[in-house]
């Protein structure tokens, strides 16, 4: 009981570095909690077949902010150790025993344990329910099943006991190698000059190029998908030991220049920066893996998101498809269908090509029929004549034998002037960029070919070769837009889905896109709520630096007040400090972020997701977004920072 | 014309908690000729460190005026303060109050560097780093130095811009009586040079090096010694027995 008031009363005593110790760690379990319930949450488990990739990117996630989460917390204990043993080394000497002051820590730790993870678990919940429900507002779509699952909680919980019993660890070697003498004094010990760390610089340099290198020469999806936590893990490492090592080198080489050294604006701000570097380096490296997170995620998910949205126009030149083999239902039929469905049709059209073959491109340039290809050569393959091809575009080209034209989708255009495919080879007249009314994409990701061949004659020697002979290869779609209420459009679906057969295949704009959304929806959902709780913890950690900082910068200020620094000069001083500190990890997150891009593109292709220009417009806002918040942020500390340096107002 | 002239001054001040005024200067007059060396001796609580801050520009008085040739310091804006200080005066207080962040040369140079006047710095720096035996520390930081060569570091620092007028604050106060000796004995050295120091110390021993005592109880300047043809040790004497005849026995 003894132990535990005297715990208690430090704590209380401390309070002004206890609370933001406290509010860091109650940050960072929420941080980590958010992540565990998304992790288990239904509204994941029901993204069907984007499931997997989500899991991968939230674990992925999960490692990082663990990792962020533990150097945070040590980083702020850090502070707060100074004080404490100073308190130890004043107990020590009225007559403490070490083990008694081991037990006031384990108590403390306990203390603090308790706390941070009461606060980190509730307020993580309540954020992540308050997000959901403004998202769902924003976003539309069905509610994102997230639930209090014990497996979150237990997972959370377990990790940030490690975390603390490691800042206990700390304590007890603390407490057990030095004299109390020592302890008390250790407030005072001013940090010695950084010196040049060249194996940091080095090794970091070497991580730097390696996880860079994979990114660039990442050459297929599944290879990214592979290399992808190497990839980030390097970087991250990379990250922490050049903000080590190269700041101090910089701020080093800064100093031996006489003319930029000697100038009253950099006097103090490198001197400074120099000797803060070893704690502030950890800080950055931390805010620059985080802002990278962000703006990775965001990224990724808004992709994911738009990536759809403008496969779904590009699949969808007219509101609604019908493919018909077989003369199984006529034009009018299909009207009739429409008409049943209290829809009008406006803008019909129709075009008559083969239905997709299964093609294997071999290294010869020849097309050759197959059921087993594999990822690389596989080609959707499609024919159709140039009778069709110019009454659907209307454009006037002629063929000789032997000539074709060729239209790529999903890929590369075919870049060789001939292919061959069922005996023949033939000479590319010229590579179509687009068919003008024939989607310019499809459902799935393989390459697909459409061939105009020239005359009925080439078409049906084609087909009887490729196609089994008892069926007609040849399928007529009909593409329509229709006017009517969502309810219609429902209905519509049924009654085509009640035609539905071999013969007969539909799409309709208005559920595919119903259905993307709720399953992509969700995914930029997640990844908004990522990149919140990311620029606020971001935010909050820069707060907190200065802060801390600010109360171990007080006395110097003081001095060079003294010695004749002016107010304003001190502001342009506190002000050229505060804008390394943020402007330094912003720049590096975006550095990393441009030799990310590779690497994403590809993980996003791994998902049948393209990269569209909608994408870099979302990346832009994300980085203004994110500059803007920590401009807010900025504006405070300095404000605050100033106020607690100078004592001015 | 004196360099420094004091006249009536007062300082009053206000305690954050109630509206009880404190009066922490009376009523101050005194001159300060070129070239002098003034020790300013009181008790601790007689004024002695709010008269140096108010000379200093770190503090404003309530009532009289400092000139510092002809210069009113009370007519200074608040802007000019900073510039004013590291032009005209020079600093070394009880604590040295070096830059940990900063080396010894650095630290030396950071009143030029705020001048924006870095121009043949390092001559000035070699002539005063041999005057003050510290030429060989340049490179160090000032947590790798004794107190006394720390608090020649601080004079170096208050001396580079050649000051019209040196305060020192307790300068001694942290030393041991070996380096609070030799740090006087500089003292002496820069005064023969021609410098003007003011010095505030309620050491009599620090006192006798000075060329005229000023002795401040509860705000006024109460009695003033000079030395005349004495050496240090009468001066010592004189000092001691003024302050227990003046003062009421207090030291």
């Amino acid at each position: 009981m003894f132990h535990f008031k005297l715990a208690l009363d430090s704590l209380r005593k401390n309070k002004e570095s206890y609370l933001p110790f406290l509010l860091a760690g109650g940050v960072a379990v929420a941080l980590n909690f958010l992540v565990q319930l998304l992790i288990y949450s239904s509204g994941v488990r029901h993204l069907e077949i984007a499931a997997d990739i989500v899991r991968l990117l939230l674990i992925l996630g999960q490692v990082i902010i663990a990792l962020l989460s533990l150097v945070i917390t040590i980083y702020t204990y850090s502070f707060l150790k100074k004080g404490k043993e100073k308190e130890f080394g004043l107990y020590s000497i009225l007559g403490m025993k070490k083990s008694d002051l081991i037990k006031i820590s384990l108590i403390q730790q306990l203390l603090s344990f308790s706390i941070t993870i009461v606060t980190g678990l509730v307020s993580g919940f309540v954020f992540a329910k308050l997000m959901i429900l403004l998202l769902v507002k924003m976003v539309g779509g069905q509610t994102f099943g997230l639930e209090l699952s014990s497996p979150a909680i237990w997972t959370t919980v377990a990790f940030f006991l490690v975390v603390f019993l490691l800042l206990t660890i700390i304590d007890v070697f603390a407490v057990a190698k030095t004299k109390p003498i020592d302890l008390m004094r250790a407030k005072q010990k001013g940090a010695s000059a950084p010196k040049n760390r060249w194996l940091f610089f080095l090794c970091g340099a070497i991580a730097l190029i390696w996880g860079y290198t994979l990114s660039l020469t990442v050459s297929s999806p599944l290879q990214a998908v592979n290399q992808f936590f190497l990839a980030v893990l390097l970087v991250a490492v990379a990250t922490y030991l050049l903000f080590i090592a190269a700041s101090t080198l910089i701020l080093k080489s800064l100093q031996k220049n006489d003319r930029y050294y000697y100038q009253s604006k950099h006097f103090i701000t490198v001197s400074n920066m120099l000797f803060r570097m070893k704690q502030n380096a950890v800080g950055l490296a931390s805010i620059a893996l985080l802002t990278t997170m962000t703006l990775v995620v965001t990224v990724t998910t808004a992709s994911m998101f738009f990536g759809k949205a403008d496969l779904v126009s590009k699949m969808f030149p007219r509101d609604v498809t019908v493919s018909v083999s077989n003369n199984a239902l006529s034009k009018k039929q299909v009207e009739d269908l429409v008409a049943k469905a209290g829809l009008t049709i406006s803008k019909e059209y129709s075009q008559t090509t083969t239905e997709p073959i299964r093609m294997a491109l071999n290294d010869s340039q020849k097309l050759v029929p197959t059921e087993f290809a594999n990822q690389q050569n596989e080609r959707n393959v499609q024919f159709m004549s140039l009778a069709d091809y110019r009454a659907l575009t209307g454009a006037k080209v002629q063929l000789t034998s032997n000539q074709v034209l060729a239209y790529t989708r999903n890929g590369k255009a075919l870049n060789q002037s001939s292919v061959s495919f069922a005996g023949q080879k033939y000479t590319i007249k010229k590579n179509l960029t687009s068919i003008k009314g024939m989607p310019a994409a499809t459902a799935d990701t393989t390459p697909a070919y459409v061939f105009v061949l020239p005359t009925e004659a080439d078409l049906h020697s084609v087909t009887k070769l490729l196609f089994k002979a008892d069926s007609n290869p040849m399928q007529t779609s009909y593409y329509f837009n229709v006017a009517g209420s969502d309810k219609q459009q429902e209905r519509l679906y049924e009654v085509l889905q009640d035609k539905e057969s071999d013969n007969v295949t539909f799409q309709l704009r208005f559920m595919t896109q119903k259905v993307m959304s709720a399953l992509y929806g969700g995914f930029f959902f997640i990844g908004i709520l990522f990149s919140i709780a990311f620029i606020l913890a971001t935010g909050l950690m820069i707060y907190y630096k200065q802060i801390s900082e600010g109360k171990a910068d007080r006395a110097q200020f003081e001095i060079l007040q003294k010695v004749g620094m002016s107010e304003h000069e001190i502001k342009k001083t506190i002000r050229s400090q505060i804008i390394w500190l943020f402007g330094l990890p912003i720049a590096v997150s975006l550095i990393h972020l441009s030799f990310a891009m590779p690497m994403i593109n590809k993980l996003l292709l791994a998902f049948s997701v393209p990269l569209t220009d909608a994408v870099y417009i979302v990346m832009a806002t994300t980085i203004l977004l994110m500059v803007l918040i920590y401009f807010i942020i900025y504006k405070i500390t300095s404000h605050t920072y100033f106020r607690q340096v100078t004592g001015f107002n | 014309m004196p360099l420094l002239t004091v006249d009536h001054l007062k300082k009053e001040y206000k305690s954050k908690r109630s509206s009880q005024k404190v009066l922490a200067l009376k009523d101050v007059d005194f001159q300060v000729e070129e070239g002098e060396f003034i020790a300013i001796m009181g008790e601790s609580g007689s004024g002695k460190s709010t008269l140096l801050n108010c000379i200093a520009t770190l503090d404003k008085p309530t009532a009289g005026h400092i000139l510092l040739k002809d210069a009113d310091l009370s007519q200074l804006k608040d802007k000019d303060l900073a510039a004013f200080r590291r032009d005209h005066l020079g600093f070394v207080f009880q604590n040295f109050n070096l830059l940990d962040t900063l080396t010894v040369q650095d630290n030396i140079y950071l009143p030029l560097v705020l001048a924006k006047n870095t121009k043949g710095k390092e001559k000035k720096l070699l002539t005063l780093a041999q005057q003050l035996g510290i030429a060989d520390l340049l490179h160090k930081y000032p947590y790798e130095l004794s107190g006394g060569q720390q608090q020649r570091v601080a004079i170096g620092r208050a001396l580079i811009t050649k000051p019209e007028l040196l305060l020192c604050d307790e300068p001694t106060g942290a030393l041991d009586s070996k380096n609070a000796e030799d740090i006087l004995k500089l003292f002496s050295d820069c005064h023969e040079n021609g410098q003007t120091i003011l010095m505030v110390t309620h050491s009599s021993l620090s006192a006798s090096h000075a060329g005229r005592v000023l002795f401040i109880k509860d705000g006024t300047v109460f009695h003033q010694l000079y030395r005349g043809d004495k050496s240090d040790q009468e001066m010592l004497v004189a000092i001691n027995d003024a302050m227990t005849n003046l003062l009421g026995g207090q030291a």
